[in-house]
Parts: C-alpha cells; sequence; structure tokens
C-alpha cells in the first residue's frame, strides 16, 4: 500500500507544473494555505473582475499610490493563472511565514513595487527588507516567484542559559534590580555594565519604556534594549539566509510527499488550509499547555484538519474534515451512531417553513461516552486533577441511568422556523376628556413573534404522560383536543406541547399541534430538505428569501428601505450547513451560500452584491 | 437614597422598549397645597419587556426581577415619607399592564422641588441646571421650570442608533390642575381645559432631550 501511495505521489510530484511553488515548501510545514487564482479567474474572467466596483478600487488606489500604467489587476506582474502559497514553519527557536507568489512580469513588479526599496542582488534573486505593521519582512525574488519571509522568535528558547550565553542576550528581569545581594558594592567589578547599544541598529528606547516606572536606577530597560537588538539581528539575519534558500535547492522532501496535505487537494477550492496535526495549533501557540500534561496526550486524537471554500453553480461552500485517532472514531461512531427519525418529515412543510436545524444523536450512547471524553481531554489538560476528574468522571456514570434518559429523549431532535407570524396585543393607553381627567383603555397592536415548532423521540410514553397529568393539576397546563397549552406565562408567545407516534411536540401553533395530536397534520417536503436531513447528523437550512418576505412591512417603512432590502434578501439563495457524522477516522462538515438564479456561479453573485451595495452609497 | 435606584433602572428598561408614555398630573389649591400623581405606563412594550425579564441581563445591563422592582419601589415610597409636607405616599404596579404609579399629598408645591432634587441627585445631574416649581399666592401664580440639559443631550447623543429608536415615540404629558380658573398662560404649545381650570402641555421625548421643545410654563390664577 505505501508503495502504491509512494508512486502515485512521485507520478503526482512529477506531473505538477515545474513552476508549482509548493516544491518550494517543506515536507513538515505546520500550515500550509493554498490560493487559486487561477480557478478563481476562471468563474469570473480578469476583464469582468476590472469591470467590478472591487477592481476599480484597486486600480485606484495603485494610481493614488503613484503606481503608473496600471490599468488592471493583471498589470501588478503577478501571475493570474497560478496558485499563490502561505506557509509556516516551526523550530525549535523561530517560527517563519511565508508567503509565495507566482510571478509573471518581474519587471512589472520591480517596477511598482521595489523602485523606492534598497534592493540587494543576490545569488539568482533580488532582496529588499520592509516594515510591515512594526515587523520586518523580506522580500525576495526571482523571474518566477516572490517569496515575503517573516519570523517570530520563540521567547522560551532565548531565556535557555546557553542559547542566551551564545548570542550575548542578559535576560535582565525588572525584579532583579530590587532582588540583588545588599552587600555587594554596585559598582563592584563583577556587576554587568549595562551594555551600550549601537547607534545603526533601528530601535528606540520610548517603543518600550513603561510611563510609570520612576527612574530609580533600575537598568532594566537598557538591559532589554538590548536583548531585543540582538534579537530583532538574529530575526532579521534568519528571515534573510531562509528567504535566500527558497532560491536554491529545493527541499529534499516537499508538501507534495505528504500524503495528508495531497489528501485534502482539491482543484476546485479557490483557497484552501491544512493543518497536519490539530495538536500542534496548540503546542504552537500555547506552548505553556504543554507543561500541564502528563500523559503526553492533549489533543492527540485530533490529526489534520482541512478547510477549504469552494464557489461553483450552486453557491459558495465552506468544507472542512477533521481527522481522528482510532479511539475517538470510535466513540464519536457511537454517539452519531442514530438516524434521524423519518416520522419527522411528515411535520416539516418545506413550502411554508423559512428554516429548519436537525440533529442526531444518540443520547445513550453519548452519555456513555462522556466520561470517558472528559477523562481524556481535561484529565490530560489539568495533569495534577487527573485523579479527581478520572473519579468525577465514574460518579457521573454511576448516577446516571443511560437507558432511562434516552428512553426519554433518545437523541434525534428537529426544530422547524415556520416564519414570523403578526400577532395582535392589547396595550394600556389614556382617553382625555375637556377638563383633561384621563382613564385607561384597552387599544391593540400588531407584533411580530416567531413562529416554531420543535420535535423529539421519546419512548416513555408513561413518563410524559404522568408528567401531563400532575402539571395540569397544577394549573400550569391547559388541555385541548389533545394538545396542552401553557397557562399562566410570562412567555410573549403562546406554548403548546403533545405527543403522538413517539415524538414530543413543542410549538408556538396550538392548531398545529392540534392537528398533529388528531392525526390530521399533513407536511410537504421537497427533495433537498428530504435528503438534506437524512443523510445527515446534523443539518440546517434558513431561506433568506422567505426571512425576509415575513419580515413585516412595516419594519421597512422606507420604499428605498425597502426596495434594497428585498433586491439584496429577496434574491439571495438559500443557506445551509450539514455533516454526515464521521466516515472511517474523518469527520466532516460544509456550510453552503446557495447562488440564486440569474447568475454563473457564487463569485459573480458576490461581486454584483458588493457592486449594488457600492451603488446605494453613492 | 439608594431607594431611588429604580429610577435610574427604568432607563435601563425603557432601553429595550419600543414606547413608553409618562405622565405627570399635578392639582394644586389655594393655599399651595395638593396631590400629585406620576405614571409610567410601558404597556406597548410588555412583550419585549416580559422577554427580557425572563433573562439576567440584556446586553450588559442586569435585568432587575419583579421582587427587586417591587422593592425598590417601597423604598421610594418610605424614602418619599420621611421629606417634610410629603403624605400619604401611595405606589402601584401592576406586571400585566407594565404601568406603575406614585401619588402623593404635598403641603406646599415647593415640596416637589425637594422630590426632585432628590431624584436628579440620585441621577447625578449638576444642581446648577435644575427644573422646579413655583408657586405664589399674593400674585396667584404657578410656574413650572424647565431647563433642557446639555449633559442628556450629549448622553443621548452617544447612545447606538437602535437605542436612540426607543425614544422616537415616547412621550411626556404634564397636566396641572388648580381650584380657579387660568387666566393666562405663557407657553403656547400649552392647551387649556374646557373647564379652564387645567392646562396640559404633550411632548415627545425626544423633543424634550433634544432640547427643541420647552415645558417651562408661567400660569397665572383668577382671584
Amino acid at each position: 500500500m505505501n508503495r502504491l501511495f509512494a508512486a502515485v505521489c512521485l507520478a503526482l510530484t512529477t506531473s505538477v507544473n515545474a513552476q508549482d511553488l509548493a516544491q518550494k515548501i517543506p515536507h513538515d510545514a505546520f500550515a500550509v494555505v493554498n490560493i487559486q487564482t487561477a480557478h478563481f479567474f476562471e468563474l469570473i474572467s480578469v476583464d469582468e473582475f476590472n469591470a467590478t466596483t472591487v477592481g476599480k478600487a484597486i486600480v485606484e488606489k495603485a494610481q493614488q499610490a503613484g503606481l503608473d500604467g496600471i490599468r488592471g489587476i493583471a498589470d501588478f506582474g503577478f501571475a493570474l493563472d497560478r496558485t499563490s502559497y502561505f506557509y509556516t514553519t516551526l523550530t525549535d527557536s523561530v517560527t517563519y511565514f511565508c508567503f509565495l507568489l507566482p510571478i509573471a512580469d518581474v519587471y512589472a513588479f520591480e517596477k511598482h513595487f521595489a523602485a523606492d526599496e534598497f534592493v540587494h542582488q543576490h545569488n539568482g534573486h533580488k532582496r529588499f527588507s520592509k516594515e510591515i505593521s512594526g515587523d520586518s519582512a523580506v522580500f525576495a525574488w526571482d523571474g518566477h516567484m516572490l517569496a515575503i519571509t517573516g519570523t517570530t522568535l520563540v521567547n522560551g528558547y532565548f531565556e535557555r542559559a546557553e542559547v542566551a550565553d551564545r548570542y550575548g542576550l542578559t535576560n535582565y528581569s525588572y525584579y532583579d534590580y530590587y532582588n540583588q545581594d545588599p552587600d555587594v558594592a554596585v559598582d563592584s567589578a563583577d556587576a554587568i555594565a549595562p551594555p551600550v547599544i549601537a547607534d545603526t541598529i533601528d530601535w528606540k528606547a520610548d517603543d518600550y519604556a513603561s510611563d510609570s516606572t520612576a527612574d530609580d536606577g533600575n537598568p532594566y530597560d537598557t538591559y532589554y534594549a538590548a536583548d531585543q537588538a540582538i534579537k530583532q539581528q538574529l530575526a532579521a539575519e534568519w528571515a534573510g539566509e531562509y528567504a535566500s534558500a527558497l532560491f536554491g535547492r529545493l527541499p529534499e522532501q516537499s508538501v507534495l510527499t505528504n500524503r495528508s496535505y495531497l489528501a485534502g487537494l482539491s482543484k476546485d477550492a479557490l483557497v484552501s488550509a491544512w493543518i497536519p496535526s490539530f495538536e500542534s495549533i496548540y503546542t504552537a501557540l500555547l506552548p505553556e499547555l504543554s507543561e500541564f500534561r502528563s500523559s503526553g496526550k492533549l489533543f492527540s486524537y485530533y490529526g489534520s484538519l482541512q478547510v477549504g471554500l469552494f464557489a461553483d453553480k450552486e453557491g459558495f461552500k465552506l468544507k472542512s474534515t477533521m481527522e481522528l485517532d482510532d479511539d475517538m472514531a470510535k466513540s464519536f461512531k457511537r454517539m452519531y451512531g442514530r438516524k434521524l427519525n423519518r416520522k419527522f418529515l411528515n411535520y416539516l412543510n418545506t413550502e411554508d417553513a423559512v428554516g429548519f436545524f436537525s440533529i442526531a444523536m444518540d443520547t445513550k450512547a453519548y452519555l456513555e461516552e462522556l466520561p470517558k471524553l472528559m477523562k481524556d481531554t481535561y484529565g490530560g489538560l489539568f495533569a495534577q486533577y487527573a485523579d479527581d476528574i478520572d473519579l468525577g468522571a465514574e460518579l457521573l456514570s454511576l448516577i446516571l441511568d443511560e437507558g432511562a434518559i434516552a428512553n426519554v429523549a433518545k437523541g434525534d431532535a428537529l426544530f422547524v422556523l415556520n416564519g414570523i407570524s403578526e400577532q395582535e396585543v392589547p396595550y394600556i393607553s389614556y382617553e382625555y376628556d375637556d377638563d383633561y381627567n384621563y382613564q385607561e383603555v384597552e387599544k391593540t397592536k400588531m407584533e411580530t413573534i416567531p413562529d416554531f415548532l420543535f420535535m423529539f423521540s421519546s419512548d416513555d410514553e408513561a413518563l410524559y404522560g404522568k408528567v401531563m397529568t400532575y402539571v395540569t393539576q397544577k394549573g400550569y397546563l391547559a388541555e385541548e383536543n389533545g394538545a396542552y397549552q401553557l397557562v399562566n406565562t410570562d412567555l410573549p408567545f403562546q406554548l403548546s406541547l403533545t405527543r403522538k407516534n413517539g415524538i414530543v411536540f413543542i410549538g408556538t401553533s396550538a392548531d398545529q399541534l392540534q392537528a398533529i395530536a388528531s392525526g390530521s397534520y399533513r407536511g410537504k417536503i421537497d427533495r433537498h430538505a428530504r435528503k438534506l436531513l437524512t443523510k445527515n447528523k446534523f443539518a440546517g437550512l434558513l431561506s433568506a428569501k422567505k426571512l425576509s418576505a415575513e419580515i413585516p412591512t412595516e419594519q421597512l417603512a422606507s420604499l428605498d428601505r425597502y426596495i434594497a432590502f428585498n433586491k439584496l434578501f429577496g434574491s439571495m439563495g438559500n443557506f445551509y450547513f450539514k455533516s454526515n457524522g464521521i466516515k472511517g477516522n474523518h469527520i466532516s462538515g460544509e456550510f453552503v451560500a446557495q447562488t440564486p438564479d440569474g447568475f454563473d456561479n457564487a463569485v459573480q453573485y458576490l461581486f454584483a452584491l458588493v457592486d449594488y451595495a457600492a451603488q446605494q452609497r453613492l | 437614597m439608594n431607594g431611588l435606584r429604580p429610577i435610574l433602572l427604568l432607563p435601563c428598561i425603557t432601553l429595550f422598549t419600543s414606547c413608553f408614555q409618562l405622565i405627570e398630573d399635578v392639582t394644586v389649591k389655594q393655599d399651595g397645597s395638593g396631590t400629585a400623581i406620576f405614571t409610567a405606563n410601558l404597556s406597548q412594550s410588555k412583550t419585549k419587556l416580559a422577554s427580557i425579564m425572563l433573562l439576567d441581563s440584556v446586553n450588559s445591563y442586569k435585568v432587575p426581577s419583579k421582587i427587586d422592582i417591587r422593592n425598590h419601589l417601597a423604598e421610594i415610597t418610605a424614602e418619599l415619607k420621611q421629606i417634610q409636607g410629603v403624605s400619604d405616599v401611595k405606589h402601584t404596579i401592576d406586571f400585566d399592564k407594565f404601568v406603575a404609579t406614585i401619588s402623593f399629598s404635598f403641603a406646599d408645591v415647593g415640596n416637589l422641588n425637594s422630590i426632585s432634587n432628590r431624584i436628579f441627585e440620585e441621577m447625578k445631574v449638576k444642581p446648577s441646571n435644575k427644573s422646579s416649581y413655583a408657586y405664589r399666592g399674593d400674585t396667584r401664580t404657578f410656574s413650572r421650570m424647565y431647563v433642557h440639559e446639555p449633559d442628556a443631550k450629549a448622553a443621548f447623543d452617544k447612545l447606538k442608533e437602535t437605542d436612540k429608536e426607543i425614544f422616537k415615540s415616547a412621550t411626556y404629558t404634564s397636566i396641572y390642575r388648580f381650584d380657579r380658573t387660568v387666566v393666562s398662560q405663557s407657553n403656547k404649545s400649552a392647551k387649556l381645559a374646557a373647564s379652564k381650570k387645567a392646562v396640559m402641555l404633550q411632548h415627545a421625548v425626544l423633543d424634550l432631550i433634544q432640547g427643541r421643545q420647552n415645558m417651562t410654563n408661567h400660569i397665572t390664577l383668577a382671584n
């Protein structure tokens, strides 16, 4: 299998365009983002893009910045038909951040971006350094690629004694001054003399000096400045060396030989991101966390994470996939082992519903897996409390009767937003007579309230009956035609509940609940919604068009607002999300914003919306 | 003084409502004594208020419970009873309608100033710009002075647009009743009752905050 995979990789790597900049990315990169400009400009041509508000704004800004000869996005010198990348690599001492952008016309690039810079000529490439938001970045390029490299030093590394000695860092603490032995003369030959900062280093003492610090002779600021100068020098040197290396030999193993990275690639994605290990996000960004763990397990049950943004005829799609280890995958499979009760579909009318949301879990399995999940996640994170968490998890498992709870709520549920209905509500006002004596009069006004239906599977009919009888006797519920209505409630809307076919229903419409109870309610579900609900563990849909129709017109009183609102949302497609749970060791989810009719694809629709919004502001 | 805190809470509650009515109804007798009843009617917003009161806090504003509001109102009543010249203090609150009233008798119109001063002190409004009530038996004049507070406008301007909407249709009504007929009055917006014994002024709260309208009125009474 491995041999076959190696062969496939080899075939892939040799067949990729020799100019694919991914070859420059090392095999062990910590995160890689692909920006597939070529695909973007397949969906909207360069000329079409230049004619959009965004395209025009880019040209205008470039002209304002004094860039000559910019008439469109292609004139900057970048290759729009090749993929750009962003990636990071971690070492024990430094994190590198790199953008790799393909160059089509190096003269155009140099004319626009390098003209005012102090450019060094190196072996086969050119380079300059530039401050971006306070950090120094190295811009290096040849005829094919621009690499922008930034660095962040790992503080912990430079606090090590042998490292500090090597680079001449003092790591002087603010409190050292106050903790020093008073018997030792300050002017003793052993005392470290505050270093003199070289004039050439571009650093201002004020940048770090605290306003509140009184000048009591504490040399902290001077030591700190000297350390910073050394670190900045190192960061700049390393960034320069790293950038140069990108134009030298290719890495022995590029990311194109990484099976996990390749698995997440898709030629149809506009942007895709890959992180090889979920745990590494924490260990890289919050190294302090690793001090807590004892078992070496933190989030190690989670593997790689892939996210991709797609745009096609249906709409924008954000797809994400996460890899789980075998144990976690097994737990998840149990927890998401239930399918949505198909009887739910009888109570959904997709012609009227504004939106819905479903979940299909197995309550019993979830409650049984919960203690283990708690133990593994929090026990690993707070090692000193591992025993307590373990005990708590065991006790929880003892107290809960998983089977009985699962009998009451099996774990699948559907929420349907039927609309926003208007309800006449009374209020108090006053009527004045000729002598301004006044008395209370009741008037009415229309108010908008949500109209929803929530349902979940429940097998425990006996308990339902007992609870309803008890609560009705107490006067909180009133039964009518098989549906119970909440009385004496502070809720601003009516709430009714009933039980039918092993399903408990809670909803705002007493009529609908009574129809359900009598068996006369007939839902109507379209194919898309049926598939969405039955094929997924989580799913939801919201129709912007229907929602816009539900908003009462008085809330959009002015004609301008009414037209703008309907133009923007009235033509908008549906939003939906879905997750079909776990397949193999991967759990995935997808969010889709559908493109309405009349647009070739989501990108064109997005720019049309931006154009429209921009026109409204004129 | 903590008893006056509900008045401070009132803006928090009204902040989420779309409409409210405030009524000030003062009856002044010839000797300067009289009765007053203040009414806050938030019933047009009762759906929203009922929803909000189910929550602990909204947009970082703490939502007072019914018990809190009742307790504070009782504290105000106790507080007012301590003011010399003020008697027969009563309050009502109806959480079905969202209407609250406070009523009391006063020995002298000047007592109304003591009450409003206490409220202003609690609201930390500078004492220099206070509205006031005055009655002079010798000249038979009743004066209601209203000074626009630039601080109030500044505070209002800082509110978010959605919060400003709340004040859009809010009204403030003041009614002054007398046991004699009114000979003249200075505020052109004020209306005189058929009996000529009562004067009513209605303003949008927004106009008062913005300083576009003035409640000041000098009323001269018949012998």
